[in-house]
């Protein structure tokens, strides 16, 4: 990491060579890293997709290799949101889908590789993973110097915070699109550096491909023009702002429009509106300084002074003309949830249902990023004493990214890149100074000036021997600690990686008591009981954080699932889970219900099952029919949330309730059950009885139940009570058979 | 768009003017004197090239106007077409006005005289401006040929774009 | 269903007049003693008949016609057909017509001599549970319908049916809706079952039984054991290059148990509480057991299925135990693949006599135990380049595909794909191998070494010269 004169040579090569070998090798290395620290849950579990969204955006992969690719962008699916399916090929970012189609099909048809797509999904994140920390590197080179994209390189392949987000297997638009951020964003920092329209062209590019993975591309969409405002205001417009501006945001609006998904959001949405605002300011800001350069500078004052005002006047009062007239669409939900934290809990339950929508705790942090969060602060102060342009976005980025992630856990995502990137600048400045030690081993009797990054050190330990010895102790102390603080960081990284990001969590793994491990696969018993042994049409009801996973692996009709574009459709189903038989017996039938999945961890312990998520069900459907559904008949006299003999008598008669502990006293031999997460006891005598299910199908950990749903019944009873009628009526059938005596055979 | 602009800012001064009380008059005069200068001095530096440049931009700027008209009397029933005709006009007249700029910035530093050898002279022109400083020695890069690359380049992708959105 | 009815009626018919015929070249046979034995004890039926039949004609005759004892359209698919003579001496058998079989004897018998004939047959998709829906905690009960005497073109003078394999059974009379259209024979002697030596036996009866005898009788018994069936195998061979690696065989299976439905929705409290999957008795197929044998080890399988991996199988004393994701009752599927290696030297051996050949032999099956398969694909893929010679198999198949298959690094046509399909097979196949021969030479395993290669150069040229290229551009 000296820095020395292209010309030196070592052995006979030009020190430039071994330097860019070095690189190369480097690059390998961190790359390979990066990969591997990922594998973690193939090699623990196999290779198989994660969590709920990569199962959707596996199956529409699938659909994408098998079909055209036209149909691909039709693509109407009609064995999800059943009834009313989906318009999946008009509602999705087809990014992440046609990257691994594009890999796939060359492997297969240019390589000879005939590599299974489900392997390609699940290696894509942490393939993709390496080539963020390649263009973290340029970044950050950009920033500071290649030392410093060194260090952020590796800071990037390793921090849990991305790594989160891109194991094997986590087969999501994240994956992808963070490298598109990156490189978008180097792109546009060399663009803005050089005005070259080459490069903005580039940065317009990535931005495509970024708005077709991920529908974060809306934060590069207001970053930029707000690094290019800041600018303005500071003074700093410059004809190559200018360039780089405008070519990025005529090509990459237009670009972005290509997108079925995005349609023609870019010019009608609100979130979009200040590119557009600060693309005409600019405009605005170019004829100014053409004809600042002309005039006098007070003539040029008013002149200004004129314009602004009109133009302002002009801007504020299109956007609110338009605004009314519902020409351009108001913010949308999640973006307000991004202000106030609490709006979503108030008029969207359904979006905080989602734990990673849930504001981050403070521990997230320091696990996510370990040092470099401390780092971070001091990497953002030298970007402000040095403050170029691409200091400034660095500045914006990190405001920006910090106050994101405080707000959804999810978006520590985006944060991360930047600790990345600051932190390098901050340790690799450190380095700089404190590296230094071949000048003061020979700094005796020179007036060594290049060395000016030591600053006061340097100069204090110049007089004595003595003072040099203790600069040199100091220095490596300092070294020292450092390389230890950075071995512990890569502990910290292999650990938190190995032990919180890598689980598929469709796999649980559990302890035994005598410590051996073994697996709990109840979620694929389930699924694939519904894929072998259902009829190939048949609907299957369950909460929407199973729908991707069902449509996925069971292969089967689902009435909701984790693309929650219909509330109203959700609402119903967690009507149908929180009322009674006769009330949800009613709803099943009208949907086509013949399948209705339970997630219980009652059993096993396992904490995130359906009744836990109960309430938000509650919630969710009296935003619908606050007049049929009351969360406060949920819980029991106390107040309390209970399910036990306290539990209320609307809780105890909502199907929910019955499916979960139906028949589940029967295991504990006489006694009452105990709920292992709950940690509550079912009494014997109050097990539920269904009239209007029938148990289809229960894992082996009990962790998911099926149901099925009971046909009419043909006399015209209502179901309660035949039920009753046939337990009485057991005895006699039974007779009813053995009188059958010789056997008719009719064929 | 500068002459766009500059014709929009007569007109609004003048409506400004009409309704505005006396102190306003004073730098009203500055700024209509400022537009006269930088008018005058527009067509003072205008070579063939540039005007070659600027009547293109003319033209794109007339034919976003005929379009923006036509969606306003006729309706904008394919709305992607005319999205695709409007931005295809907006970004070719950025992309051109960026042009303008990269190659009138190598002019800025140096006299007038030159820009009709500046072909033959870029490097000395290069080596004038890194004494000026390290911002203009970023720009110094973009030589008029790699400008121009760059141009077309850009100009293919816009079109390619703006081709697959009208389909 | 009516079409296939009717269908079969005409069949029957038509069968019924081309016996008729057949009988005039049929010869002059007397079944002296006839003995019927029915082995109960697997998912399928095997049948063995002892049959000691007297030359009644003037002159010696070699032909003795042979038919399954069915006559009114139960028995499903025949699987295996083995005759033998006395002293084991080889039969030709031609399938005349379905479940007629000429048997041209090893010599011809002399006039009024007995000949002994063994013939064994296997028959699957026959007997199905009765009642079809049971509770989780019943005994299952599988009704066998056959033809209660002996369905020869021969009279019969003595005949005794056995049934075997069974714990408690039951006769039971069946009614045909349409007995006329089978020449359901009228007075067919009565015969009384007892049972001797855990056996279930009829007879001996000594009155002569008419030619075409048919009288359809049911018997229940009790079987408390799965009917694995599995409706289709994919078996992928794929051999290697070159003798130092790994044979792959990939077994795809699509299995489901024709034994009796579950009544209600399957109740995990009461499987758990039976403790039906340890104690290993019961209808439902809880476990797939695979038997190592010497030449097959089962190195490195891995047992996954549509949904990934499955964590539940384990190698213990000499069987590779699968364990399904869940139990399979009757009705229920379960698909799922199955692929391990083995060393090639244990089944690729090269021909001394002829350079670049080679033989392969290979078992039909690797088979679970009781089971019976209604369509097997034997695929080998042979190496790229590779020519096939020769295909022999000891059981007869439909037919043989030749094509190709491209996989990994293969640079030209791709590997030679060489599928063998059967119908109707059963476990006990398991030792029987399939041979092939084909030629390879060394030619084709350097030329496509070098063609990769090759490739791999010209990518990283072509990369050079891009970046060549690029510079140009750049430097303009």
């Amino acid at each position: 990491m000296v820095t020395s004169k292209p010309q030196e040579k070592l052995f006979g090569v030009r020190v430039e060579t071994i330097r860019s070998l070095l690189r190369v090798i480097i690059f390998i290395s961190i790359a390979g890293a990066a990969i591997s620290s990922r594998l973690f849950s193939v090699i623990r579990y196999e290779s198989i997709i994660h969590e709920f969204d990569p199962w959707f955006n596996f199956r529409a992969t699938k659909y994408l290799v098998t079909h055209s690719f036209y149909d691909f962008l039709n693509w109407f699916d009609d064995r999800t949101w059943y009834p009313l399916g989906r318009v999946t090929g008009g509602t999705l970012y087809p990014g992440l889908m046609v990257t691994s189609g594009v890999i796939w099909h060359i492997l297969r048809e240019k390589l000879a590789l005939p590599v299974d797509i489900r392997n390609i999904c699940v290696m894509l994140a942490p393939a993709f993973s390496g080539l963020t920390a390649i263009a973290t590197y340029f970044l950050t080179k950009e920033m500071k110097d290649s030392n410093a994209g060194l260090l952020a390189a590796i800071f990037m392949g390793i921090a849990p915070g991305y790594i989160s987000r891109s194991v094997a297997g986590s087969y999501d638009n994240e994956a992808i699109s963070i490298t598109l951020l990156m490189a978008t964003f180097y792109f546009w920092i060399k663009a803005m550096k050089l005005g070259s329209i080459y490069f903005a062209t580039l940065t317009a590019l990535f931005y495509f491909y970024m708005v077709s993975a991920w529908g974060g591309y809306v934060f590069i969409t207001n970053i930029i023009p707000l690094h290019v405002f800041v600018l303005l205001i500071m003074g700093r417009y410059s004809h190559r702002l200018y360039t780089a501006y405008s070519t990025w945001y005529a090509l990459g609006t237009l670009a972005s429009m290509q997108i079925p998904f995005v349609g023609f959001l870019p010019i009608r949405s609100n979130d979009h509106m200040a590119a557009l605002g600060v693309f005409g300011l600019l405009q605005l800001f170019s004829f100014g300084f053409y004809v600042k350069s002309k005039v006098t500078g007070k003539q040029f004052r008013n002149f200004l002074v004129f314009s602004s005002i009109f133009v302002s006047f002009l801007g504020v009062s299109a956007l609110f003309a338009l605004t009314a007239l519902g020409w351009i669409a108001p913010w949308t939900g999640r973006f307000y949830s991004l202000w106030d934290t609490n709006y979503a809990k108030i008029h969207i339950p359904i979006i905080a249902s989602v734990s990673e929508h849930q504001p981050t705790a403070w521990p997230a942090f320091f696990f996510d990023t370990n040092m470099l969060i401390w780092l971070f602060p001091a990497g953002v102060y030298l970007c402000f004493q040095e403050l170029r342009d691409e200091h400034v976005f660095i500045i914006i980025y990190s405001v920006l990214g910090s106050y994101f992630a405080g707000v959804m856990v999810r978006l520590m995502l985006t944060l991360t890149p930047i600790i990345c990137v600051s932190a390098a600048i901050a340790l690799s400045k450190m380095f700089d100074v404190y590296m230094n030690l071949v000048d003061v081993l020979k700094s005796n009797g020179e007036d060594n000036s290049e060395e000016t990054g030591s600053g006061k050190k340097s100069k204090a330990k110049r007089p004595s021997t003595n003072d040099k010895l203790f600069s040199i102790v100091s220095k490596l102390a300092v070294l020292l600690s450092f390389a230890f603080y950075l071995v512990y960081f890569v502990l910290h990284c292999t650990w938190v990686t190995s032990n919180a990001y890598s689980s598929p969590s469709v796999v649980l793994a559990s302890r035994g008591p005598d410590g051996s491990s073994s697996i709990i696969d109840d979620y694929r018993e389930a699924y694939y009981w519904l894929r072998m042994n259902t009829p190939e049409d048949a609907k299957v009801m369950a909460w929407w954080d199973y729908g991707y996973q069902i449509g996925g692996m069971a292969d089967r009709t689902t009435l909701v699932d984790n693309n929650t574009w219909n509330n109203t459709h959700i609402a119903t189903v967690g009507k149908a889970m929180c009322s009674s038989e006769e009330v949800a017996y009613d709803i099943l039938k009208k949907h086509d219900v013949d399948y209705v999945l339970v997630i219980f961890g009652g059993l096993l312990g396992y904490s995130g099952d359906d009744l836990n998520k109960f309430l938000w069900m509650v919630r969710i459907s009296e935003g619908i029919w606050p007049e049929e559904v009351h969360e406060r008949d949920f819980f029991s006299d106390k107040g309390l949330y209970k399910v036990d003999g306290e539990a209320s008598k609307t809780m105890k008669d909502s199907l929910m309730y019955k499916m979960s502990y139906y028949r589940f006293t029967d295991l504990f031999g006489g006694r009452d059950g105990i709920d292992r997460v709950r940690n509550q006891a079912i009494p014997l005598s109050q097990s539920p009885k269904l009239n209007v299910l029938d148990e289809a199908f229960t894992t082996q950990n009990w962790l998911v139940r099926i149901y099925k749903v009971k046909d009419l019944d043909n006399v015209g009873r209502d179901l309660h009570s035949a039920t009753k009628f046939d337990e009485s009526a057991n005895d006699m059938k039974r007779k009813r058979i053995i009188k059958k005596p010789a056997l008719d055979l009719r064929e | 768009m500068v002459k766009k602009e500059s014709k929009k800012k007569e007109v609004s001064k003048k409506l400004s003017a009409s309704n505005s009380s006396g102190s306003w008059a004073f730098p009203l005069k500055d700024v209509v004197s400022a537009i006269n200068i930088t008018y005058d001095d527009y067509i003072r530096t205008l070579t063939p090239r540039l005007k070659l440049v600027d009547q293109f931009l003319v033209f794109l700027v007339v034919l976003g106007i005929l379009q923006f008209i036509y969606v306003l009397l006729i309706g904008n029933f394919p709305f992607n077409a005319f999205l695709g005709g409007f931005i295809s006009c907006v970004g070719q007249f950025v992309l051109t006005v960026s042009l303008r700029l990269q190659y009138n910035l190598d002019t800025t530093n140096t006299s007038e005289e030159e820009i009709a050898s500046k072909d033959t002279d870029s490097d000395s022109i290069a080596k004038t401006e890194e004494l000026s400083g390290s911002e203009s020695k970023l720009t110094s890069q973009v030589t008029p040929e790699r400008a121009f690359g760059d141009y077309i380049f850009a100009s293919l992708i816009l079109h390619f774009t703006v081709y697959h959105f009208i389909n | 269903m009516k079409v296939s009815l009717i269908l079969g009626v005409v069949f029957s018919f038509l069968s019924a007049v081309l016996a008729k015929e057949l009988e005039l070249e049929a010869g002059n046979w007397k079944n002296k003693n006839y003995l019927r034995t029915i082995d109960l004890s697997r998912a399928y039926v095997q049948e063995t008949c002892l049959i000691e039949a007297e030359n009644l004609d003037s002159k010696p005759q070699d032909v003795y016609y042979f038919t399954v004892n069915d006559g009114f359209d139960v028995i499903g698919n025949i699987s295996l057909f083995e005759v033998s003579v006395s002293n084991n001496l080889k039969v030709d058998v031609e399938n005349v017509l379905e479940g007629v079989y000429k048997l041209k004897l090893p010599a011809p018998v002399a006039a009024n001599s007995v000949v002994e004939i063994k013939v064994k047959y296997t028959y699957t998709n026959t007997i199905a549970p009765f009642p079809a829906k049971i509770e989780m905690g019943d005994t299952q009960k599988l009704l066998l319908k056959l033809n209660k005497f002996v369905f020869s073109p021969y009279a019969t003078s003595h005949y005794t049916l056995v049934f075997n394999g069974i714990s408690k059974g039951q006769e039971m009379e069946l009614v045909l809706s349409n007995p006329e259209e089978y020449g359901v024979t009228k007075n067919a002697p009565d015969m009384r079952p007892r049972v001797e030596n855990k056996t279930f036996v009829y007879g001996p009866s000594m009155a002569e039984i008419t030619p075409y005898t048919v009288q359809p009788m049911g018997l229940l018994y009790f079987h408390n054991k799965p009917l694995t069936k599995a409706f289709r195998l994919d078996r992928a061979i794929w051999i290697p290059a070159s003798d130092t690696e790994m044979l792959n065989i990939e077994e795809y299976y699509e299995l489901t148990n024709a034994a009796a439905e579950l009544k209600s929705g399957f109740s995990r409290v009461d499987w758990m509480k039976g403790r039906y999957e340890t104690t290993k008795n019961h209808w439902a197929l809880s476990h797939l057991q695979f038997p190592l044998t010497k030449g097959n080890l089962f190195q490195d399988y891995y047992f996954t299925d549509k949904v990934g991996m499955v964590s539940s199988h384990k190698i213990l004393s000499k069987t590779l135990f699968l364990q399904p994701r869940f139990p399979v009752f009757g009705g229920w599927k379960y698909n799922f693949t199955l692929g391990w290696n083995n060393p090639v030297k244990n089944y690729v051996h090269k021909v001394v006599s002829t350079p670049d050949t080679y033989i392969v032999r290979f078992p039909v099956l690797n088979s679970i135990e009781d089971i019976s398969y209604d369509s097997v694909s034997l695929d080998f893929y042979l190496p790229e380049g590779a020519e096939l010679l020769k295909v022999a198999s000891p059981v007869p198949y439909e037919n043989v595909e030749v094509g190709n298959e491209l996989s990994y690094l293969d640079v030209s046509k791709g590997h030679v794909k060489v599928s063998l399909k059967f119908k109707n097979l059963i476990d006990s196949l398991n030792g029987k191998e399939v041979l092939l021969m084909y030629k390879y030479t060394k030619a084709s395993f350097w030329f496509k070494a070098l063609k990769i290669s090759g490739f791999v150069f010209v990518g990283l040229m072509s990369y050079y010269i891009l970046n060549f290229i690029n510079i140009d551009i750049t430097s303009k």
